[in-house]
């Protein structure tokens, strides 16, 4: 493993939130490298804590978004930990070395500032003069297929449509030449012909520009068509880890595999989606054993006491599952 | 012609149908009251020949439509009428008292907002921190006292009991101090507490993460894409306040004997003397349209959503 370049190594991250009723742990000891130049996807559903470690490696969880809030573990990204930098030092990193893409587009952008004109300045941020950074954000909504570029620089962005938004975004957290762009559900608020568009121009971006993706997803749609390495989240912890090819041909905790079964594929039976019975378990309450245990049609005794931990089952795939880790072969479905 | 040119033609044309509208209910107002000014003579002189002529000679046997017309006209040309009690211009009366007023409320209102914006803005950035309790508790306090009082209570403490301030009269620098403080003081609460919440709300949106995540430093996102988006309800504030400019410092030219127009109106209203009421009313009446004419206009500038709702267009 060690031959290949590390984008972005994260360390045990940890996040937790304060809520009226208690610290609620949001992100829970997660571990995983990003390689230089890979789609790296973390897959789960929502509330399962994706989002909340892309902001904690942005260094957006802040006193005033979420007071009382506590981050433990490294990040390590380009020989820094991240988790350990200044506000300041923060700032050098974010938009130049790190770009980050929102879910919803819409309101990502400010209402009162022209869509060129919030390229344009986090362009100026590296010191550039004004008509070359103009030139600069030409160039860039050139470059995202943005038509008529010229004057969607001079629209607002209520003017623009969401997957014009969506464009700018991208443009815009391209605009420093980030090593890592962090796509946190770039086109869940999107309609399906212009995602595949938008995942198109990913794609496109991150072999023209040599950058890593971490994408962050509800949707093993996106993940076939785009990622290399997926991990799935389950309420806080990574649950298991492969490249795209051994997830879809082999997954082996049982919540992935009832993720794949939910998709709507050609084999269902019943003409019915599957869904997955049960909720997510509170993230206030500290639960011995496995988080998966009370919607798990798997599970064995362990998995009442003790937490499984997250092993190598084979080169590349990490499984963090009981019932996964011993069994070889066909698993019960 | 972009969006903001058409919708400032749009506004200004609404406001002289406004302002045209109002010298209407003003005259109708005037002309409910009962009889007219010739009844008023009553005297056994005057036959029903010489009443005629008089109310030939006033206009007073032309149709309303017409009476109004003349009316107007004089308005336009600057003549409000005369005074009941004294007898003079009230178009004179009111440029004689106008510069104090706009003297002291003028000052109040830049003080007011230099002071409560930056405060309110640095509040709402540090919720919940000492500085923020301290506000919110301060201008808890300050709202809820009466200009009456706090006027007294300044003069009190500043110019009885410190000596170090006149306690009323129109006399330079220092006598504007304390009717100026007992204007801004309560209103300063306000529009801090205004500022604050717009401030607080603007940090929850999403756009805000932007700009982090952009790269920007946390000063630059506090001023440019916090502080530029609360201050778009705030200028709203700023010209609706405006009118009050006028007449809202009655009770404060009464308290410090200030030569304005609130002092004017207040002595008029008693004195029942309604050509100077009537022409303070017409200047308040005007003050607010204009006022929040440019208001509309200022938000347009600053919000291109409502330049593109009101421009006609759909955004």
């Amino acid at each position: 493993m060690d031959q290949t370049r590390r984008a972005l190594c994260v360390q045990h991250l940890d996040i937790q939130f304060s809520t009226p009723h208690g610290m609620a742990r949001a992100v829970q000891e997660v571990s995983f490298d990003i390689h230089a130049g890979e789609i790296y996807a973390l897959v789960g559903e929502s509330g399962c804590g994706k989002t909340s470690a892309a902001h904690a490696v942005m260094g957006l969880i802040n006193r005033i978004n979420a007071p009382g809030h506590r981050i433990g573990g490294r990040v390590l990204f380009e020989d820094k930990d991240l988790l350990s930098l200044t506000e300041e030092e923060m700032c050098h990193v974010r938009g130049r070395s790190l770009g980050m893409i929102f879910q919803n587009p819409l309101d990502a952008l400010n209402p009162l500032y022209r869509a060129g004109y919030q390229v344009y300045e986090a362009i100026v941020l590296d010191k550039i003069g004004k008509i070359e950074a103009w030139r600069r954000v030409a160039e860039l909504f050139n470059q995202v297929k943005l038509s008529d570029p010229e004057a969607r620089m001079r629209s607002y962005p209520q003017e623009l449509s969401g997957g014009m938004r969506q464009r700018v975004m991208i443009g815009m957290m391209l605009a420093r030449n980030p090593r890592l762009l962090i796509a946190d559900e770039p086109t869940t608020a999107l309609d399906v012909t212009i995602q595949a568009q938008v995942l198109e121009l990913i794609l496109a971006l991150r072999a023209a520009l040599e950058m890593s993706v971490w994408l962050i997803t509800h949707d093993f749609g996106i993940v076939a068509e785009i990622a290399d390495r997926v991990a799935v989240m389950y309420a806080g912890v990574l649950v298991e880890e492969a490249d795209v090819l051994g997830i879809f041909d082999n997954p082996r905790h049982p919540y992935t595999r009832m993720l794949m079964a939910s998709l709507p594929r050609g084999f269902k039976r019943d003409g019915r989606l599957r869904t997955i019975a049960g909720l997510l378990p509170d993230p206030t309450l500290e639960i011995p054993g496995c988080r998966f245990r009370d919607r798990c049609p798997a599970k064995i005794e362990v998995c009442a006491t003790q937490a499984p931990a997250l092993v190598e089952i084979t080169p590349g795939h990490r499984v963090a599952c009981h019932v996964a880790a011993t069994v070889k072969g066909d698993l019960p479905p | 012609m972009n969006d903001l040119t058409a919708y400032a033609i749009r506004r200004i044309f609404q406001s002289v149908f406004i302002v045209l509208a109002v010298t209407i209910l003003l005259f109708a107002i005037m002309h409910m009251m009962p009889g007219d000014p010739i009844q008023l003579i009553d005297s056994p002189r005057l036959d029903e020949a010489t009443t005629a002529k008089l109310r030939a000679r006033w206009g007073l046997d032309k149709p309303p439509v017409v009476q109004y017309l003349y009316w107007l006209l004089n308005v336009l040309k600057g003549d409000l009428g005369r005074s009941i009690t004294n007898g003079q211009s009230v178009s004179v009366l009111l440029a004689a008292r106008l510069p104090a007023t706009l003297h002291i409320t003028l000052t109040a209102l830049l003080l007011q907002y230099l002071v409560a914006v930056p405060l309110g803005l640095m509040a709402g950035y540090h919720q919940g921190s000492v500085f923020d309790r301290l506000a919110v508790s301060v201008t808890s306090v300050l709202r809820a006292i009466p200009y009456f009082w706090l006027g007294i209570l300044l003069i009190i403490v500043f110019a009885v009991s410190f000596r170090l301030l006149p306690v009323s009269g129109y006399r330079g620098f220092q006598s504007l101090i304390l009717p100026v403080l007992t204007l801004t003081l309560p209103a300063l609460a306000d529009t801090l507490r205004l500022t604050r919440s717009e401030v607080l709300e603007v940090l929850r949106e999403k756009h805000v993460t932007t700009a982090v995540a952009k790269g920007l430093r946390p000063q630059m996102v506090l001023l440019r894409h916090v502080l530029r988006n609360a201050l778009v309800p705030v200028t709203v504030m700023f010209f609706l306040s405006v009118p009050w400019l006028i007449g809202g410092s009655v009770i404060v030219e009464t308290i410090f004997a200030w030569p304005g127009t609130g002092r004017l109106l207040w002595k008029a209203i008693s004195a029942q003397d309604y050509p100077v009421v009537q022409g303070i009313i017409l200047l308040i009446t005007l003050l607010t349209v204009i006022s929040t004419t440019i208001g509309d206009i200022l938000t347009g500038l600053l919000d291109p959503r409502i330049r593109a709702e009101l421009g006609g267009r759909v955004a």
